[in-house]
């Protein structure tokens, strides 16, 4: 159900992600059975400044192609990747739902079929062959892009609100309907029995 | 047609709404009767002028009219006819004009049905209704005219986005609309009320159906657009908990509350300040949900910035609705409500804690959807929140939810009967376990899985069980009311919603495999046999079609096509090939070529595709259907008919101000 109300721009980001991903096709060329060399050039530059720069770059030409009505493709990735077994499968595709395409509007490196989130998965899939926990690659992307690649941002001074909001509004909600409870509940023996069809 | 006459019908409607909106309001202030009986011919006026720019946007689209720019950015000479009809609500300056219209349309179905309201009061409702109408059209007119003229004409249009080109995608906005836009009812009724003083409960009784309408139209298009996302993206998933999915889910949680806060207000009186809240959140939800899809806020904090006049509008609209509801219920809500007092066992208490785990969790996705923009805003970093914040955090809130929900039903209202409670909770907990076993020997293994079925089981047996109490305790003929119909059918759809959604997750197979013609993959129990890609024309694409057979234990299921198409714009847009079935989806979309097309070599003719073992998918929306059948059964029930709402009785106590409408001919 993505993009369901996006429908509107004639071509938001995300679009522009897919589309940049079939003309490339090639890098992901999924028979290749020996792990492929890590790109040479990263699609984002190492360092939480430059990668804002490139975001805000990369928005704007967004935004200035919505008025060209180009419309691009609207696929998704299919990346097949040369899995040993389906234990190994299942837990690639675990990780990476919950990475965030750094290029995309909302898209999880599994979706994504930019290239950025195509050379990605490459490099995830090769640190699990090497045997790298799910935490140590996150660490890695983490290292590289920041905590924005993460779709559950870890807790900090700039999450507290998001983690702990909704305990607090359960906790406040909790706290009211409590008091309503105390306040308007009688014992059950004082309430009357009510005639006719109790609906 | 001359779309400059539609830009005209846009501006007299304008003018209308504006009258509609000052007039009955004044006329019920004043206790002015030639003022108030406006209310019906404006709203009448105002649907016509609706209609009327509808229908000429519409023609332009059915005659290729290409000067105009919003037809020649969203069709295209090729475009099959009922595309044409639906571009027309393909793209933001139509959804506006659609939006409109539906809301003309619930607006004068107000005056048709709501004939036997008191004058003051239906004259207040059509006012605010005025109100609502009157910002959109401003925001139309000055930011988002569907009208504008291209010079010179393009040849030919750009085209409809590929991934409307789908019946899913044709009804789903109006559905999604119809539900957004019903909500403006409870939100006039609740208003009104609060404008008008008359903060008795009857105004609920007469809402209710409206809002039960609406959260079922929100239901359906929730769930046609799942769907669609399902078979239409390729991505085979069904809910991403995407911004844009999050802004139409937000006002159906607190739709859903206030169907049931309306129940109590309706039957015991009670709760009345928290129904006329939950009625002004459901529709600033829905503004909500249709301002962050629109202003492009969700696309990117930027890409607001870049058009500055449709968001900054946007917000002042929301800022004026939202805070001057809030504004007018500080100064008007009754301090202390009344109704009649109940046990802390009860169907009060229980439904309570309904109210409140739906509230929490609407907040928990308002906090995660905005909490990135807010963040992005004020630059304290950028955040991503996505499925492992929701997903988690959904489930711990609905959890109590769940458990509570078999037994709102089983109790009375004011006390539960504690025997019935023991018994049911007894035999509900086996039912449970029972399930969670026969999942085991079926094949279930993880925690998750049995849980699942033992939630969905908790769900459902409390429905069977409360069904046999009625059928044993109530007198025939009384069994089953319209009201209590709608309740069951929606209570059965969440336990159904629950099984699909909890084993479509953990027992899926997906893979991403590479195919050369004649290849085959094991997924979950069926082998997929590829039997390569051919060319096929469509209307206005020509697709890449594959083949693939699938078989059982060398058994032949089923062959299906998906396709890659290429449309006239050069846009390419993949369609997936399902075979659909009760129990399991089988699903194939169809990639990239890998290797070259012809020659020889290792790779010719080879694919990537994604083929899918989906069990249990269709109960997702089988659930979703279920609850919005739910929804429209419960309107139909006698006692929503005005005629007796209008009849005196004990829940007003104080004479009406004013006498009641068409009571001359109506009751004598």
């Amino acid at each position: 159900m993505k993009r369901l109300l996006a429908w509107l721009e004639p071509l938001s980001p995300r679009e522009r992600g897919r589309g940049e991903g079939t003309d490339s096709r090639l890098a992901s060329s999924s028979r290749v059975t020996e792990p492929s060399p890590a790109p040479a050039g990263h699609p984002l530059p190492e360092g939480e400044g430059k990668s804002r720069l490139h975001h805000i770059k990369h928005v704007l030409a967004a935004a200035l192609l919505a008025f060209a009505l180009t419309l691009s493709a609207s696929a998704f990735a299919i990346d097949p990747l040369p899995f040993q077994s389906n234990a190994e499968r299942v837990r690639f595709q675990h990780l990476t739902r919950e990475l965030r395409c750094m290029v995309c509007q909302d898209e999880s490196l599994l979706a994504s079929n930019a290239d950025f989130a195509r050379q990605l998965r490459r490099q995830i899939f090769d640190m699990m062959q090497e045997g790298k926990s799910d935490r140590e690659i996150k660490d890695w992307l983490v290292a590289r892009y920041s905590t924005f690649i993460l779709y559950d941002p870890p807790l900090a001074s700039s999450t507290i609100a998001l983690w702990f909001g909704t305990p607090a509004i359960l906790l406040a909600g909790g706290i009211v309907v409590v008091i309503l409870l105390r306040r308007r509940t009688r014992p059950a023996h004082a309430i009357a029995e009510e005639p006719g069809d109790d609906w | 047609m001359n779309p400059e006459l539609g830009q005209l019908a846009l501006i007299l409607a304008l003018l209308l709404a504006a009258l509609q909106c000052a007039l009955p309001i004044i006329g019920a202030w004043r206790g002015s009767k030639p003022l108030m009986a406006t209310a019906p011919t404006l709203a009448i006026g105002q649907l016509v002028f609706i209609a009327l720019a509808y229908g000429i946007l519409t023609w332009a689209f059915w005659t290729n009219d290409f000067s105009v720019a919003y037809v020649a950015q969203n069709s295209n000479l090729s475009l099959p006819w009922f595309y044409k009809l639906s571009a027309v609500w393909g793209a933001h300056e139509g959804s506006l004009l659609l939006w409109m219209l539906i809301l003309n349309v619930w607006s004068v179905a107000i005056v048709v049905f709501g004939g036997k309201l008191p004058e003051a009061f239906f004259s207040r409702v059509i006012g605010v209704l005025g109100f609502v109408s009157f910002g959109f059209l401003l925001y139309m007119i000055t930011t988002s005219n569907p009208f504008l003229r291209l010079m010179p004409a393009p040849p030919n249009g750009a085209d409809l986005n590929p991934v409307l080109q789908d019946p899913g995608l044709v009804f789903h906005p109006p559905l999604l609309y119809m539900g957004y836009v019903g909500f403006s009812v409870a939100f006039a009724f609740a208003i009104a009320s609060l404008l008008g003083g008359e903060l008795k409960s009857t105004w609920v009784r007469w809402s209710r159906p409206w809002t039960n309408a609406a959260w079922a139209f929100l239901t359906v298009g929730i769930v046609a657009g799942s769907a669609w996302a399902y078979y239409e993206l390729g991505w085979g998933g069904w809910w991403f908990w995407d911004p844009v999915e999050n802004a139409s889910f937000m006002p159906w949680l607190i739709g859903a509350a206030l169907i049931h806060a309306q129940a109590i207000t309706d039957k015991r009186d009670g709760l009345r300040a928290w129904t006329l809240l939950l009625s002004i959140f459901a529709f600033a939800f829905s503004l909500l949900g249709t301002f962050l899809v629109r202003s492009g806020l969700l696309t990117s904090v930027h890409a607001f910035a870049f058009a500055p006049a449709r968001g900054v509008f946007i917000l002042v609209y929301l800022a004026v609705v939202v805070g001057g509801s809030l504004l007018l219920y500080a100064l008007r809500a009754p301090k202390v409500t009344g109704g009649k007092s109940f046990a802390l066992a009860s169907r009060e208490t229980m439904m309570l804690v309904g109210n409140l785990m739906l509230t929490v969790a609407c907040a928990m996705v308002m906090l995660g959807t905005l909490y990135p923009l807010v963040g992005e805003a004020l630059n304290i970093g950028r955040i991503s929140v996505g499925p492992p914040y929701f997903g988690p955090l959904f489930l711990i809130l609905m959890t109590p939810l769940v458990l509570a929900l078999p037994f709102g039903p089983l109790s009375h209202w004011g006390k539960a009967d504690l025997k019935v409670w023991r018994n049911a909770l007894i035999r509900i907990v086996a039912l449970a376990v029972a399930a969670g076993i026969a999942g085991f020997i079926v094949g279930a293994r993880t925690w998750y899985e049995l849980l699942g079925v033992a939630a969905a089981t908790w769900v459902i047996a409390g429905v069977a069980l409360f069904a046999i109490k009625r059928w044993r305790e109530a007198p025939r003929g009384k069994r089953y009311p319209f009201e209590m119909l709608g309740m069951m059918l929606a209570h059965f759809g969440v336990g159904v919603f629950i099984a699909g959604a909890i084993l479509t997750r953990s027992m899926s197979v997906e893979q991403d495999v590479s195919m050369k013609p004649g290849a085959s993959v094991h997924v979950g129990a069926y082998d997929f046999r590829f039997n390569g890609v051919a060319e096929t024309p469509g209307p206005n694409y020509t697709a890449q079609q594959g083949t693939v057979v699938i078989t059982r234990n060398g058994k032949p299921v089923v062959t299906l096509h998906p396709q890659k198409r290429t449309y006239v714009g050069g846009q390419v847009q993949t369609e997936a090939a399902i075979q659909a079935g009760v129990f399991r989806d089988l699903y194939v979309s169809l990639g990239d070529p890998i290797g070259p097309s012809t020659g020889s070599g290792q790779d010719v003719g080879a694919w990537s595709l994604r083929v899918y073992d989906k069990p249990f998918v269709r109960w997702i929306w089988g659930g979703g259907v279920c609850m919005m059948l739910g929804g429209f059964v419960v309107i139909l029930d006698k006692r929503f008919r005005l005629k007796r709402a209008v009849e005196p009785e004990t829940v007003r106590p104080t004479p009406e101000p004013e006498a009641p409408r068409k009571l001359a001919e109506g009751e004598a």
